[in-house]
């Protein structure tokens, strides 16, 4: 649990490493039709099975899962009907995985199949998935700020247009996997491969109907998540269940293609963008409907919704805004929030049609967007209050680097612009309290230990905390150990999700640690006879600073405070203190600070093959303040080479009805011989609300990489692009195949 | 040498231990090895495709998802684990590290004994050639380019 260098992670298990003595294996069993009733679900012939011992199907759970309490949708374990291929039907319990395996493969399953909604566009009126959804409608949201009507009016200029976005994946390199124990003292423990261990406790607890009190969830190492390992699944409620059963431990590992029907990647975006433009080129409104491929389930959709319209403007002036967001269920595995949630698909249309317009109009797409910029103390028309910014600089480092290069035929240079929160301001599960919490103690060898109940997935989370703690204790980051991964011995934190961790879990850190400051200079102070305000503590030591001959070392200070108070700890809390938007949904969006983020793209077509080469990515970030300057750039880097893959070769979509492509071989994640140069500028503009000025760093980078590339092939060729991913058939002009025609008018 | 005539009793050194499996005919190499606790062989794909599984079978890296352990007999095999003691491991760990490369970690054995085949085979392979080697090697963090760099400095 406690870190003795971050920097070795592989060192330490991760979730299928783990063993404990008398583990048995689960294999879950899954549906081969997207859409069907379930007639008979017979487990007879796998309980037969040599070596298996136990099996259960959906009529096990009585409750439905979702992290979101308004739209839980998910039953744990197929109940009445499947909806998509891959779908958890029934879970297998054998003495090795090779028993569990052959165990569910004997499961016989009697299905009648329904017509499934397979495109997004035809599920409207189509066969409904769910009962209470009769229009395949997740939520009809429309929202409106400022003088919509009036500001179209106004406009000099109206450009549209339709764009579609395709469907990614996360594809962290660890597959998801869970242990659980059922304690002889009836407490449940479990491990698991996840980002939010505090939702995993609470909705675990709800799923088995246990007393939280009951549960502890552990993460040992995370092979990577990005927002793929952030809601509840069915591996972890039934390892539970069936551990509670079996008084055993039973251990529970996805397969690749297992990830790949668990999803919850980036949902297929149609959009049709309508933008005003008035003569002196200030932009009056975006009106956009939105369309989202939900998939089967709601999961964290419903934040999607939202999100997909709330972050339009960003980082732009925009006089006012609409948006409708309709999510859609079709037959395929549920879409949920991957890297840059909700806000990747709207923020590529907003740019392509940006610098579409900038053609139009004859405007240098660098200069226009510095003059649209959001500045400090400024609120988008929605509300999104603006503490900092260094989105300027981040546009001006991206031109910087891209002023003499010079572009033949077919080449060119493009350029995008976006923010991001630095969390979400209200909670998942609805409540007052603090976000994120911290222990510190001070021991009397010298050594700091805090505890954070933050989830490290391989961004480097507790590295950073740890640096933020000697920061403030005037310490190297050596002498603060971290503990996290336990929710028994750990505090709470809501979990690795909407870049929250750094800004959120920081303050908490700053505060538990400014607190311990205080007792150890008090301590000292009492032994030096002044007062702890004229006491400086530097590495190792304690000095009265105007005679710093005068002090004592840091573990007699330390020491002191012991024999005072027995023991020598302070916590702290961070709670944000952002207001809501007054309006159905104004929860969502908010947040206490906003990253920024500039891209550029040089890129050369070749349209008759239709191929297509990044050379390079210029990527700047804001990220207020790079507490660790190598855990920011490598963050950079994996947002400027996941977009990349977004923006060119990745594609999860539905291929008659089964998810397609279900293996590596075939998903096409770029690898170390098809980067471009990647250079990557950190700018520091800190701010208020910011652990030392510090903002997130690990999803607003992915933003304006994909439109930076697209607007790069738009300008090479001098086409329209507007669909991603960019792959050969678009490239060589044979239109948007799924999509309707696709037309940019300026006029 | 990896042997396409498969054995019922395999003999294997593992990170210089001799061992004698006896594998399922369809067992592949990486089952065999984590079974008998080689937890730092890792299984990201199970197909060939992401390299996490990655050990040297008589010094050439392989993804072990794809070799079945019953035509291993008489090879000797290093996991990343193995390598922990070898000054040159240390060297290009520690340059992956310094470099900010590594952030889950998980692709991390495979690649240190892809690159540790790669830099006792060839001296000073050129940038191109590391590219081409740690293709196989998935990092979905995004360290690949920052790899690449640290390697070629190390060269
Ligand atoms: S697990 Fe062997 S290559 Fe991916
Ligand atoms: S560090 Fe996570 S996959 Fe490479």
């Amino acid at each position: 649990m406690s870190t003795p260098d971050l920097r070795w992670p592989w060192v330490d298990p991760y979730v299928a490493d783990l063993a404990v003595p008398g583990m048995v294996y689960a294999a879950l069993v899954r549906s081969s039709l997207p859409h069907a009733v379930i007639r008979a679900i017979d487990l007879a012939p796998a309980l037969a099975t040599p070596g298996v011992i136990a099996a259960l199907d959906g009529e096990a759970f009585a409750v439905r899962g979702g992290v979101i309490h308004s739209s839980r949708d998910e039953p744990v374990l197929a109940r009445g009907k499947v909806r998509y291929v891959g779908e958890p039907l029934a879970v297998v319990v054998g003495v090795s995985p090779e028993a569990a395996a052959a165990g569910a493969n004997t499961v016989k399953i009697a299905l009648d199949s329904l017509p499934p909604v397979l495109t997004m566009t035809s599920a409207e009126g189509a066969t409904p998935l769910h009962e209470n959804h009769p229009d395949n409608v997740l939520r009809d949201i429309v929202l409106e700020f400022g003088p919509v009507e009036e500001s179209f009016s106004r406009a000099h200029t109206v450009f549209t247009g339709t764009y579609g976005y395709g469907a990614s994946t996360h594809a962290a390199l660890e597959p998801h996997g869970a242990l659980a124990w059922w304690r002889p003292e009836r407490r449940l423990w479990l491990w698991s491969s996840t980002q939010c261990p505090h939702l995993v406790h609470h909705e675990l607890a709800r799923l088995l109907a246990l007393d939280p009190a009951a549960v502890r969830v552990m993460t040992p190492r995370v092979g990577g998540g990005f927002g793929g390992k952030s809601e509840v699944y069915a591996h972890e409620a039934v390892a539970a269940k069936l551990s509670m059963m079996l008084h055993r431990p039973v251990r529970i590992v996805l397969s690749r293609e297992e990830v790949f029907y668990t999803h919850r990647g980036r949902h297929e975006a149609l959009i049709t963008l309508r933008m005003a433009v008035d003569s002196r080129h200030a932009i009056l409104g975006l009106d956009a409907d939105i369309l989202l491929n939900g998939g089967a389930y709601a999961g964290m959709g419903l934040v999607t919704s939202y999100y997909a319209g709330q972050f339009m403007a960003v980082p732009y002036r925009v006089e006012s805004l609409r948006f409708r967001s309709r999510r859609v269920f079709t037959n395929g595995p549920p879409a949920g929030p991957k890297r840059g949630h909700g806000s990747v698909q709207i923020r590529f249309a907003v740019e392509r049609l940006m610098d579409h317009a900038a053609l139009h109009l004859d405007l240098d797409p660098v200069a226009w967007r510095m003059a649209l910029a959001l500045e400090q103390g400024e609120a988008t028309v929605n509300g999104l209050k603006i503490g900092s910014t260094g989105f300027v600089r981040c546009l001006q480092e991206v031109a910087r680097h891209t002023e003499d290069i010079p572009c033949r035929a077919g080449e060119a240079v493009g350029f995008a612009g976006s923010a991001y929160i630095c969390g979400a301001a209200f909670p998942i599960m609805p409540n007052r309290l603090p976000h994120s919490q911290a222990l510190i103690r001070a021991d009397r060898c010298g050594l700091f230990s805090l505890t954070v109940g933050v989830a490290d997935i391989g961004q480097g989370a507790l590295e950073t905390l740890r640096v933020l703690a000697a920061e403030t204790l005037g310490q190297p980051p050596s002498s603060v150990i971290v503990s996290a991964g336990d929710t028994d011995a750990c505090p709470v934190d809501l979990g690795s999700y909407s870049s929250r961790v750094t800004l959120m879990a920081g303050n908490a850190v700053i505060a538990a640690a400014g607190s311990l400051r205080r007792t150890v200079l008090e301590a000292a102070a009492r032994r030096l006879g002044t007062r702890a305000e004229d006491l400086d503590l530097l590495p190792g030591r304690v000095v009265v600073r105007d005679e710093p001959g005068r002090g004592m070392s840091l573990t007699r200070a330390i020491a002191r405070a012991e024999e005072r108070l027995g023991v020598v700890m302070a916590g702290g809390g961070y709670t944000p203190r952002v207001e809501a938007g007054s309006y159905p949904g104004g929860a969502l969006g908010p947040s206490p600070a906003f990253s920024f983020s500039a891209a550029a793209a040089r890129v050369s077509v070749d349209r008759e093959l239709g191929t297509l080469v990044v050379h390079d990515i210029w990527l700047a970030h804001d990220c207020g303040r790079a507490v660790d300057l190598g855990r920011v750039r490598g963050q950079l880097h994996g947002c400027a080479i996941m977009a990349l893959g977004e923006a060119l070769t990745e594609k999860s979509g539905l291929t008659r009805g089964i998810m397609d492509p279900v293996g590596f071989t075939e998903y096409g994640i770029p690898t170390a011989a098809d980067l471009p140069r990647i250079h990557a500028v950190i700018v520091e503009e800190p701010d208020p609300a910011g652990p030392h000025g510090a903002k997130e760093a690990g999803e607003g980078p992915l933003l304006p990489v994909v439109p930076a590339i697209a607007n790069a092939v738009a300008r090479a060729i001098g086409a329209h692009i507007c669909r991603i991913p960019l792959t050969p058939d678009l490239l060589l002009g044979h239109g948007a195949a799924g999509y309707p025609t696709v037309e940019e008018a300026g006029g | 040498m990896i042997d396409a005539t498969p054995c019922a009793t395999v003999r294997l050194t593992v990170n210089d231990r001799p061992t004698t499996v006896t594998p399922r005919p369809d067992e592949t190499l990486v089952e065999t090895l984590r079974r008998y606790g080689c937890a730092d062989v890792k299984v990201g794909c199970g197909e060939g495709a992401c390299g996490a599984c990655t050990v040297a079978v008589d010094g050439v890296a392989v993804p072990s998802c794809l070799v079945l352990t019953a035509c291993c007999d008489g090879c000797s095999i290093r996991t990343a684990a193995g390598l922990s003691g070898d000054p040159l491991a240390r060297r290009i760990a520690d340059a992956l590290v310094e470099a900010g490369a590594i952030q889950c970690g998980f692709c991390a054995p495979g690649v240190l004994v892809t690159a540790w085949c790669l830099f006792s085979h060839t001296r000073n392979p050129d940038r191109e050639t590391i590219q081409r080697e740690l293709s196989g090697n998935l990092c979905r963090c995004g360290g690949s380019a920052l790899m690449v760099e640290a390697l070629a400095a190390l060269a």
